[in-house]
């Protein structure tokens, strides 16, 4: 039964084109298929042995816990410190610590809380460590939730809900300790700067005080300015008050010489029917009058005199005075400034020293965790999961079959058909003998 | 091994039907007849002495004349598989101790003769090699349709590189799934270097695809049937 030629040539030509040909797969998979077969039988048996009678069942036993007091986000922290000074700097130092969910998971698998499950169960009777405990136990959240699943394995399934449930319980109280410490580590800080804060601010008030009650403090410089410029402005209406009489004074001299010039000095007097010349009376009195007016005037001008000179040396001192006033009064006002700061630090100190007592009296673990769902004891093994594991192993039984079967057709270099003939030895294949079967032979 | 005539015990099997067709093919692989016919593989158990003996029987079948001469000294199986003695044969003809008409022996196959391989000698390459050996084969050709030579395999030893320059003919069997390619490219190279005219090659054990394999016995069976319907 010989291949025609063109067929031959044909096969060659699609192994050249290098066409992967379904039928050259399928004929290597059905060549090897008991190799396929034996690895996948051999793999899911081995997988039922292991799952049946080698691996011991697991329970699961599972705690929920809700977070009622988590951050929404996963940053770490808080934001940073700006603006407002002192008073967020006193709230980062003093808040309860800002809790993220992952912060809680965290903590649900360290040592020390695995330590204290171990102390309340008695367990390490048994010869478990905080660390071979902690293996058993996973914590997870509940993603877009504030719920943290806790979840205990177990080869048993009642010490798997007891555990659970000792963790859970065992985290409330932890927290609450924690957060206590966190506490008490903030009131301890406050207190102590807010006495060193007292301290300053007293020694500021004293040092005001002292100022304030010196010799010439700021109110006997205002008092005695006060005096003086009451002084200057009586003075000075004086001054405006004799002036106005000198210049009276002046009209009236300035009238009476008028008057006297046109006045004779005597008159003729018929005494007696004898015309006698005597001095004019109305002269005399008017040039009495004179002057006493020039006395008058002489006098007042020289209290006018007198009243300037007392104004210059007046306004000379007020102006040393001022001089004085401004720095004293500046002074003060700096001490003044000094005390007023600290003792607002005072009060916002011991503002936070009362709110973080408040908060440390509250229970964070109980308030801020809450068990949502206690464990119960797990009725059925969650692991091994038996139909997976056989499965999978089948899965990869027939993977690493087929893998196999490929490989030794890669390895196997023998002539496999006419086409191999044709390439390797250059002559066509005139004929084909099959396998001699049983029944060929019949002997 | 297969050493077994299938084509003489059961003519009707499909192996037997397998070597008419081999028969009919090697008709048409030169275009004028092939006398002297050496068969030989690259490596041993590749099935040449059975693939020799049933071909011989095909084409005794077909009413020729077909000498089979077992080349193969260094491990002779013809006299085995015809069920014949093998005290004397082609060994004694090369050593010029017989002559042909002394060693030919008659098959129970008729029209089959056979040469068989005689004593082993302790250099079968030299003593085919000799000018005897060349001149032996067209001789043979003389009284025969065809001549059949089995020898031993083609990388081991240089025999059968160098029977295959006396002959006017060879093929290379090759058993699919054991035949290394490495030693069929090597064969190759021999045979060219030599100058071997190489006719083709048979594909010995084939495996058929289930497919294949049930139109196989379909289409042989419809055969069958034709040839019983013509008896």
């Amino acid at each position: 039964m010989g291949i025609p030629r063109n067929e031959v040539i044909d096969q060659e030509a699609d192994l050249r084109e290098g066409e992967i040909d379904l039928r050259q797969l399928l004929r290597v998979l059905r060549k090897w298929a008991w190799v396929i077969a034996l690895i996948t039988v051999v793999a899911v048996i081995s997988a039922a042995v292991l799952s049946y009678f080698v691996l011991d069942p697991v329970y699961e036993a599972q705690v929920t816990l809700m977070v009622t007091q988590a951050l929404p986000t996963t940053q770490p922290g808080g934001q940073p410190l700006q603006g407002q000074g002192l008073d967020q700097l006193m709230s980062v130092l003093a808040r309860l610590p800002q809790m993220t969910l992952n912060t809680y998971v965290g903590q649900l698998t360290s040592e020390s809380l695995m330590q204290r499950v171990l102390d309340a169960l008695d367990l390490d009777r048994q010869g478990y460590t905080a660390r071979s405990l902690a293996g058993l136990v996973q914590a997870k959240n509940i993603k877009d939730t504030n719920l943290i699943q806790v979840t205990v394995s177990h080869t048993d399934p009642h010490l798997a809900a007891e555990i659970a449930n000792a963790v859970s319980r065992q985290f409330v109280e932890f927290v609450s300790e924690q957060n206590r410490e966190q506490m008490a580590k903030s009131v301890e800080f406050l207190e102590k700067q807010s006495a060193e804060v007292e301290g300053e601010l007293k020694a500021a008030r004293q040092k005001l005080h002292d100022f304030q009650v010196q010799a010439r403090g700021v109110a006997v410089v205002q008092q005695e300015f006060d005096s003086k410029s009451a002084d200057l402005a009586r003075m000075q209406s004086e001054a405006v008050q004799l002036g106005v009489a000198i210049d009276q004074l002046q009209a009236g001299v300035r009238g009476l010489q008028e008057t006297l010039a046109s006045t004779p000095r005597t008159v003729m007097v018929e005494e007696d029917g004898k015309k006698i010349e005597r001095l004019n009376d109305v002269y005399i009195s008017l040039s009495q009058m004179l002057e006493q007016k020039q006395v008058e005037l002489a006098e007042k001008q020289a209290r006018l005199g007198s009243t300037r000179r007392f104004i210059a040396q007046l306004e000379a001192d007020l102006a040393d005075l001022q001089a004085e006033l401004v720095d004293k009064q500046a002074q003060e006002s700096e001490l003044r400034a000094r005390v007023d700061q600290l003792n607002q630090t005072y009060q916002t100190l011991l503002q936070k020293k009362t709110e973080v007592q408040i908060a440390r009296s509250i229970n964070l673990g109980e308030t801020s965790i809450l068990v949502v769902s206690p464990a119960y004891i797990p009725s059925r093994a969650a692991r091994p999961n038996r139909q997976l594991n056989m499965a999978v192993s089948g899965v990869l039984g027939v993977m690493v079959g087929v893998m196999l079967a490929f490989l030794l057709e890669y390895l196997d270099n023998t002539v496999k058909g006419a086409e191999d003939v044709q390439r390797v030895l250059g002559a066509p294949v005139i004929g084909n003998v099959p396998l001699f079967t049983g029944a060929d032979r019949g002997r | 091994m297969n050493l077994y005539l299938v084509s003489h015990r059961h003519p009707k099997s499909p192996a037997a039907e397998a070597f008419r067709t081999l028969r009919t093919s090697l008709a048409f692989a030169s275009p004028e007849p092939v006398r002297t016919l050496l068969v030989t593989s690259a490596a041993p158990e590749e099935g040449k002495s059975t693939i020799v003996s049933n071909l011989a029987v095909a084409l005794a079948q077909a009413g020729k004349r077909v000498l089979v001469v077992d080349a193969d000294l260094r491990k002779p199986q013809q006299h085995r598989i015809f069920d014949v003695p093998n005290h004397r044969g082609l060994t004694n003809i090369l050593v010029g101790e017989a002559e042909v008409a002394d060693v030919l022996r008659a098959t129970p196959v008729p029209g089959v003769d056979l040469v068989s391989s005689g004593p082993i000698p302790p250099n079968p390459a030299e003593l085919l090699d000799s000018e005897r050996a060349r001149s032996l084969w067209p001789a043979l050709a003389a009284q025969y349709d065809c001549v059949l030579i089995d020898s031993p395999p083609l990388v081991a030893v240089a025999d059968s590189v160098i029977l295959s320059t006396q002959v006017e003919g060879v093929l290379v069997v090759v058993r699919a799934g054991v035949t290394r390619i490495d030693l069929l490219r090597e064969s190759r190279a021999l045979l060219e270097k030599a100058g071997a005219r190489v006719l083709g090659a048979i594909l010995n054990e084939v495996r058929h695809a289930p497919r294949d394999y049930r139109y196989y016995y379909y289409y042989h069976s419809e055969q069958k049937r034709r040839a019983s319907e013509e008896e």
